[in-house]
């Protein structure tokens, strides 16, 4: 065992990839504990070998063909126009925008790189300074894998063999929240700094409306095709696809033949990435559970206290610290075994836990030094990590609180889908 | 090297081309199941069973274009900022890294061939499981070459340079 984890962490920290650390440390781990090879072999594909998995590499092209085809030029438009008027306009049009972007694509890199260089672009024109575009930015692609469809909502579905419907319902209400919490910040700095708003204006709001429509209903089209169960997560992914592809080439006629491959070849290596990640993973995560190490683990977690508030807080530091170094989809997947039988003997709800999850995973990926986001955007918006690190520290702030919030009222979480896909 | 390095490239932009068609052919795949579902009111799980064997090849070939182009996920703030000679010794483990795992997928798949070989465990009629196996060897096959390709041309690089300097101070 000292060897596979000991290999594990130092593959790790020497910067070999992730994937190939945890395929690799758990491939000695097999060796070593005599396990048969071909049971290497049989979980890294059974791992990946899941319908709802599909969803993802769909989302992601939805993403990119909305990036590549201006359909989020037109969004963050929209969002200028309707909240653009409030102090610090463009940095609540930012949170808007990754708002609406979250429910077409669910995928906080799509976010980052695509509509991120837009924002960023536009608010530092703007008299905005750099580490307050940068930083806000970073802090709101959080809300794509939270708000319906997401990624690793997806991914914890698949592993907890939870309903993915319902998890995407149960992520709408903390991905509005989030939305709120980050906009009051925005407004509290835009007033400390003065910084400059658009006058509203009717007309041009329900100009810019009108363009912009197409794209902004989006959402909406995918969130209600669950409720009327017209489409599975999956199926939901290729409808997302087709009606971006349909308005990027039709519509608004921003995307040729070339792009279009690109967004293709790019979605499926950004996919296998992550799946990559959770097929070496599941290896890992047999080991763990062959050993015995989850259940010690869960054990472990289980005897500090039998008060499922404390033993949530526990969960919740243990997931924010790993979100801050690893990959969602391989904390997912390597986790998931130990914290699944505690949160059901506690008697937590699978759905309120995933969210819960999911978010924590999330406010990782932006919080300094290792947050996978922020390097995203210190290199598209061209801003230095130690200013950034700076800058984000105090939108981390609402999010922890949104966070403590879902923890400790899962209503928030539960109550859409109990009432929308239960009741 | 040259022509190795070539048939490298040749079978990345294949693969990249295969990347493609798959992901478009699991949008269509989905596309179609959804509409013979709701307007047909009839559903194939033929469909389904194809678009899952098409993912699992996205899956693991969009793997080798990773690596190709040094794109695989890295928690690479330490290595970035090492520098010389122990620079060089990190970046062979993360090479012997990916030839030892490389190696052990089609190490494997050839462990199950024997097992998934036939249709007795395939859940498509006349399609064994190995089908499914094969591109995580394909995948390993890939790692281990490259990861192989690019020790010797490192060490080769090295070798090549120090005859230079050599040669230049005599």
């Amino acid at each position: 065992m000292i060897l596979f984890f000991g290999s594990f962490f130092v593959f790790l920290l020497i910067g070999t990839p992730i994937s190939l650390s945890i395929g690799a440390s758990a491939v000695l781990g097999c060796l070593n504990l005599g396990y048969p090879i071909m049971v290497i072999g049989q979980k890294m594909v059974s791992g990946i070998d899941s319908f709802l998995l599909i969803a993802i590499p769909l989302f992601i092209l939805a993403g990119n063909l909305m990036n590549a085809g201006k359909i989020t030029e037109k969004i963050f438009d929209f969002s200028k126009r309707l909240v653009g008027w409030i102090p610090g306009g463009l940095g609540h049009a930012n949170v808007v925008a990754s708002l609406i972007f979250a429910g077409m694509s669910g995928s906080a890199a799509a976010d980052a790189g695509g509509l991120g260089t837009i924002e960023m672009e536009a608010m530092t024109t703007n008299g905005y300074d750099k580490d307050f575009s940068a930083s806000i930015t970073a802090a709101s692609t959080v809300i794509g894998p939270v708000f319906p469809p997401s990624i690793p909502l997806i991914i914890y579905g698949s592993v907890a063999s939870v309903s993915v419907s319902q998890l995407f319902m149960g992520g709408v209400i903390p991905g509005l929240l989030m939305a709120l919490s980050l906009m009051v910040l925005v407004y509290i700095f835009a007033v400390k700094r003065k910084y400059p708003r658009f006058p509203f204006s009717l007309g041009l709001l329900w100009s810019q409306f009108l363009q912009s429509i197409l794209s902004i209903i989006t959402p909406l089209i995918i969130l209600s095709g669950f409720v009327l169960g017209w489409f599975t997560p999956t199926e939901a992914s290729s409808v997302a696809v087709v009606y971006a592809l349909v308005i990027a080439v039709f519509v608004y006629r921003t995307l040729d033949w070339k792009k279009f491959k690109e967004c293709l070849l790019e979605s499926a290596i950004t996919s296998a990435n992550t799946l990559f990640i959770i097929g070496t993973s599941m290896l890992f995560s047999y080991v763990l559970i062959k050993e015995g190490v989850s259940l010690q683990i869960a054990n472990f977690i289980l005897g500090i206290s039998d008060n499922p508030y404390l033993i949530l807080m526990v969960i919740n530091v243990l997931l924010l610290v790993l979100g801050m170094f690893m990959e969602p989809g391989a904390i997912l997947t390597l986790m998931l075994p130990v914290l699944l039988p505690i949160v059901k003997i506690l008697g937590i709800d699978l759905v309120h836990f995933g969210v819960v999850m999911v978010l924590n995973l999330m406010i990782g990926q932006v919080t300094p030094p290792f947050g996978v986001c922020l390097f995203i955007i210190s290199d598209v918006g061209d801003v230095p990590l130690n200013r950034l690190y700076r800058g984000i520290l105090p939108f981390l702030v609402p999010l922890l609180i949104v966070l403590l919030m879902c923890t400790y009222i899962p209503q928030l979480v539960t109550w859409l889908p109990n009432m929308l896909l239960l009741g | 090297m040259k022509y190795i390095k070539k048939l490298l490239d040749a079978f990345v932009s294949l693969v990249s081309v295969v990347l493609m068609c798959l992901v478009a052919g699991i949008v269509l795949l989905m596309l179609n199941e959804l509409f013979l579902r709701n307007i047909l009111n009839k559903s194939f799980r033929g469909m389904t069973e194809l678009a899952g064997f098409m993912f699992l090849w996205m899956a693991f070939l969009g793997v080798i274009v990773l690596d190709d182009r040094n794109r695989l996920i890295a928690l690479d703030i330490f290595y970035l900022r090492t520098k010389g000679a122990f620079k060089e010794l990190l970046w062979y483990v993360h090479k012997v890294v990916a030839l030892a795992l490389g190696i052990t997928m089609i190490i494997a798949f050839a462990g199950l061939y024997p097992y998934v070989s036939t249709e007795f465990f395939s859940s498509m009629p006349k399609f064994a499981k190995a089908w499914q196996y094969l591109p995580m060897a394909i995948t390993g096959a890939f790692l281990a070459i490259k990861a192989l390709y690019d020790i010797i041309e490192r060490i080769l690089t090295i070798a090549h340079k120090t005859v230079v300097v050599a040669k230049e101070t005599t």
